[in-house]
């Protein structure tokens, strides 16, 4: 015979963006607890909602089966004496595991002789396990963040208020601080007062309902979209699309209703997002747009609860909404009033970060930054990727750019901080700055997250990058350095965008270079710590974002290993060498050729003396596997010349694979390390010579080789 | 800490039977628009009739009613206290010269502090609001998600802004810590933003149209001096003064507790406290120093917490009635003082 099982957990409202991670750990442990506790069960369903998390369990075994176990216990030797009567150790296992001495095996392990016994354990009825097991259960999920709400030791994210737990009809009298389970749930707050009594496990959801409460997740959600598309659908209109605000707002309400109010239409006025943001941020309004895609005077929220007449709570909301956008214009028209130009210099009372000064100091740098990124830039064919005309307007985005931090829309309207770069857009083309220059200054925070958009434009590649060195530079000399988790300042996703910046342009430029141009733009007293300590931290901090990014685009790890080592500076062209390298990491002959490598590095690491370079004519004298190599070399090195000149990487790679014969013939035809001082000498500086080859471009014995 | 966790569950049921679940507040007319003096009134009467002490303002500058030595205080420790009563709010930053509907300088809060928190106490809340005039069936009423901190005070806690149709109502919070001390009891802080709610129950957009009384608007009697205080704190407060106000008070409030002297020595927090939002008003402090600023306070409000919680213990929790809990209370300090 099969149960139901039913478990509610009753709460005050859990916060939205706790409820579907709680649910997912809940079906996770419940699944595994019972297949440890050997409990089968046929499926298992969860539900969240603000006031509750649920539990069925269907098809739920009657109790555990009967198991019969080995128990291993220890050595003879301890458990027995050499007469075979029982030492304590034996009788001290047998005891604990109520069973007779007479019961106690001997066994033969590769170990040694040990003694073990079979132990039959009972099975035991599901309802007590569960009475057990639950309220640990309870007590262990996890949320952000969790309080105390009586005198005991109980934490959750918010009170719970109470229990339910049936196994079929029966109550199972759970116990969670002074919670007892019992069969009484509540339905929506507003809708019903009554005491929601489930008779059995399966009757729950449809109780609820019943009570004003949809409490399936899915359902809700539905609803939730149904609710608004129909609103919307009346009046012609359509929502400006955003599921993550369907699926917030779907763990804010009990029963969705979705009502339409309306703002004055002068408000339209100010720039789409402004709106969009003021509605959302806050009060989780959909916008509302027409079929031709602008913005209606209209929003629609998604209230909680059933009601006849909506009339009051859309007139509430009516005026909430008509208080933000009153707060909005009232910071458009002050801060239009002054113009975006003026507000560059407010940035000097901003500071940034202690020690590395302020806003406006930031903008200096910038500028700075953005001045010889134009100049260092390259394309692969080696041309500068930026004209004079480009400069200019980068020049003027760069000075702009952070304006907008000081306008009363961005410092007081904690809501429209996310719009930063979008509101000084805006300013700007009030300002009567040229469109490129308006475009410069909306996109310079992109990319926000690996899966965003670059800039679109040139001056706004620029002057993100410029930003985000500084950023990094300036965080690093006061000694703001990300550690493990730790990164406050987002100095990994600033230097992410860097890569992926150049990366996905294709642009050319020496890093290093890069970093100490930025870090000369900084005041001498800001640097915590010796200054010349900077750059190489820095440098090996953006090494480790290229090495992620480069794996990511899948290079094998030791290949992005042996690339970087052999430098890091341009990432464009590590990529193109470890692409190069990728290609052949398959190939029998690269593993030859790096056993060969691995040996001369190892060989000339185990050199103590100092190694004359090669004399003119190297070869007099020498054994035909050593001028084979040689001359296998000159021709490597010629070659690996010309593909770099070309930036032609598989071509070098292929004149690397030349070298793996003559190698493998030198090492087994002479001895390096011989007495001879002549001899050795020359030996020794062959694979000097050879090494440098490969050295160029990569370090080859990052390479793993596998026998 | 309590000293067992099943006698401190006992003593919340104990605690939380001193209100009077029961009371249903008075029936109301449906189109019953209360003037703001009513509907304080109507709040003062269900909370009294709750069982709550209702006191009076604190006579000193704050900034919410949080600071009043009634919460602040006297949600440290063991002893009971379920507390209401109306705060005249300064925010100095927040004024707007009277010309934005919502947002002044000088506002009021309606503050509630039962400890140790009801089981039921949200259940209370809603019948608070029903007894104000507000016929929740035909409103939206939801608690979201809103963890509330004040870092002056080393004060948070978790809870809700509670939306009434969609407006911020009221701010509903379970203290964890005041004073950046572990609380022993949990209190539920229920502060209503009593001029938001008077303006929807009266039907008008902006606070200045509220009638106080029947025959006085809010603009009547405080639209002058708003606009005077604004200009004050934005452009006449002398910072030299405020500077040195504020170290003064930050000196004597120091050398008052640590001689022991809660109650001034915590006034002279809250002076310091309330120097500082004037010269942030003023835009005299950076966003650097400002945290130091803060920090400085926190640093007071935490000796004050601790030289409370002190007096207390000697005075041996007078609030708590004789019973095992205050017994388990009394035992754990006698364990704890050297013999």
């Amino acid at each position: 015979m099969t149960r139901q099982f039913l478990l509610e957990i009753g709460t005050e409202e859990i916060p939205a963006g706790y409820l579907c991670p709680a649910g997912d750990y809940l079906h996770k442990s419940i699944t595994d607890g019972l297949a440890e506790r050997r409990l089968p069960a046929d499926r298992i369903e969860v539900h969240v909602a603000p006031r509750r998390l649920i539990v069925l369990i269907h098809g739920l075994a009657d109790g555990q089966a009967d198991l019969s176990k080995e128990v291993m216990g220890p050595a003879s030797k301890a458990a027995f004496t050499p007469d075979g009567a029982l030492t304590r150790a034996g009788e001290g296992f047998a005891r604990g595991q109520g069973a007779l001495p007479s019961a106690l095996r001997r066994v033969e392990t590769p170990k040694g002789e040990y003694v073990a016994v079979t132990v039959h354990v009972v099975g035991r009825p599901v309802g007590d396990i569960l009475l057990e097991w639950l309220p640990d259960l309870i007590r262990t999920i996890p949320f952000p963040k969790s309080m105390k709400w009586c005198g005991d030791t109980l934490r959750f994210a918010r009170p719970i208020r109470w229990l339910v737990a049936l196994l079929d009809q029966e109550v199972v009298p759970l116990q969670v601080g002074s919670i007892q389970a019992g069969r009484t749930s509540r339905g929506h707050r507003l809708v019903t007062q009554d005491p929601v009594v489930i008779d059995r496990p399966e009757s729950i959801l449809p109780a609820l309902e019943a009570a004003g409460v949809l409490a399936d997740f899915e359902v809700r959600r539905a609803r939730v979209r149904m609710e608004i598309e129909s609103v919307a659908g009346k009046s012609s209109t359509r929502i400006v699309s955003d599921d993550d605000l369907v699926d917030e707002v779907t763990n804010l309400v009990e029963w969705p209703t979705a009502v339409i109010g309306s703002f004055d239409a002068e408000y339209l006025a100010l720039p789409r997002e402004v709106i969009i943001t003021a509605m959302k941020a806050h009060q989780r309004y959909f916008a509302v747009e027409g079929l031709d895609g602008v913005l209606r005077p209209n929003f629609i929220t998604v209230a909680n609860g059933r009601w006849d007449d909506t009339s009051r709570v859309v007139a509430g909301n009516e005026r909430v909404l008509r208080a933000r956008l009153a707060d909005a214009r009232f910071y458009w028209d002050t801060d239009r009033k002054i113009g975006l130009v003026n507000k560059v210099d407010e940035l000097k009372s901003v500071v940034w970060l202690e020690g590395a000064g302020t806003l406006h100091d930031r903008v200096i740098r910038i500028e700075r930054m953005v001045d010889w990124l134009g100049r260092n830039l390259r394309t692969s064919a080696g041309h500068p990727v930026v004209d004079a005309a480009t400069l200019a307007i980068a020049a003027r985005v760069a000075h702009l750019a952070k304006a907008d931090l000081a306008t009363d829309m961005i410092r007081d309207g904690k809501e429209f901080t996310s719009l930063q770069g979008i509101i000084g857009g805006h300013y700007a083309r009030i300002g009567g700055e040229p469109e490129a220059v308006v475009t410069g200054i909306s996109e310079h925070y992109l990319p926000k997250g690996p899966g965003d958009s670059l800039p679109s434009t040139t001056p706004g590649l620029l002057v993100s990058l410029a930003d985000r060195l500084d950023v990094i530079v300036g965080c690093f000399a006061i000694g703001l350095i990300p550690s493990g988790s730790q990164d406050p300042y987002a100095l990994r996703r600033a230097a992410n965008g860097i890569m992926r910046m150049l990366l996905e342009m294709g642009w050319h430029i020496d890093l290093t270079e890069a970093i100490v141009f930025g870090l000369g733009g900084l005041p001498g007293t800001a640097f915590k710590g010796p200054a010349e300590s900077a750059p190489p931290r820095i440098q090996e901090f953006l090494r480790d974002r290229l090495d992620y990014f480069l794996r990511e685009s899948g290079q094998p790890y030791d290949v992005v290993a042996a690339t970087l080592a052999g430098g890091a500076n341009d990432p464009v062209d590590a990529r193109a060498r470890g692409s190069a390298l990728a290609v052949i990491r398959g190939d029998a002959d690269l593993a030859k050729l790096v056993i060969g490598y691995k040996r001369a590095a190892n060989i000339l690491k185990g050199v103590t003396e100092v190694i004359p370079s090669l004399a003119s004519d190297p070869m007099s004298g020498a054994e035909p596997v050593e001028a084979a190599l040689h001359a296998a070399a000159v021709e490597a090195r010629a070659a690996v010349d010309q593909a770099i000149q070309r930036v032609d990487y598989p071509a070098a790679v292929a004149a690397f694979l030349k070298l793996r014969a003559p190698i493998d013939a030198f090492f087994a035809g002479v001895m390096v390390m011989s007495k001879d001082d002549a001899e050795r000498h020359r030996r020794l500086g062959l694979l000097v010579e050879v090494r440098s080859i490969f050295d160029r471009l990569f370090d080859l014995s990052k390479i793993v080789v596998e026998g | 800490m309590l000293p067992a966790g099943e006698s401190a569950a006992n003593g919340t049921v104990a605690f939380a039977r001193r209100l009077r679940p029961a009371y249903t507040p008075r029936p109301m007319k449906i189109h019953d628009t209360p003037t703001f003096q009513e509907m304080l009134l109507r709040l003062e009467r269900y909370w009294s009739d709750l069982g709550c002490t209702i006191l009076q303002p604190y006579p000193s500058e704050v900034g919410a009613g949080t600071f009043n030595p009634a919460t602040f205080l006297r949600a440290l420790g063991p002893e009971p206290w379920n507390v209401a009563y109306v705060e005249p709010s300064r925010r100095p930053k927040d004024g707007r010269y009277g010309e934005n509907p919502n947002r002044m300088q000088n506002f009021y809060q309606y503050q509630v502090l039962l400890k140790p928190a009801p089981d039921n106490v949200l259940e209370l809340y809603e019948k608070s609001l029903v007894a104000m005039g507000i016929d929740l069936k035909r409103h939206d009423l939801r608690y979201v998600e809103d963890d509330w901190e004040s870092p002056t005070l080393g004060a948070w806690g978790l809870g809700w802004e509670v939306w009434l149709d969609g407006m911020e109502v009221t701010q509903f919070t379970y203290f964890q810590q005041v004073g950046s001390i572990d609380l022993d009891l949990t209190s539920a802080e229920i502060t209503y933003g009593i001029e938001r709610i008077a303006t929807y129950l009266q039907g008008v957009d902006r606070v200045m149209d509220l009638q106080w009384t029947k025959d006085l608007a809010w603009s009547d009697l405080f639209l002058k001096s708003e606009v005077e205080w604004c200009h004050y704190n934005f452009e006449e407060a002398n910072t030299e003064f405020l500077f040195h106000n504020f170290g003064a008070n930050e000196a004597e409030a120091q050398r008052l507790l640590a001689r022991g002297f809660v109650a001034p020595g915590y006034d002279h927090v809250i002076k310091c406290s309330h120097a500082f939002n004037l010269l942030e008003a003023r835009g005299a402090i950076s966003v650097t120093e400002r945290t130091g600023y803060i920090g400085r306070v926190r640093k007071l409000a935490r000796l004050a917490a601790l030289a409370y919680q002190e007096q207390r213990k000697t005075l041996e929790w007078p609030l708590l009635k004789p019973g095992p809990e205050r017994e388990a209370w009394l035992a754990k300090v006698a364990a704890e003082s050297p013999a």
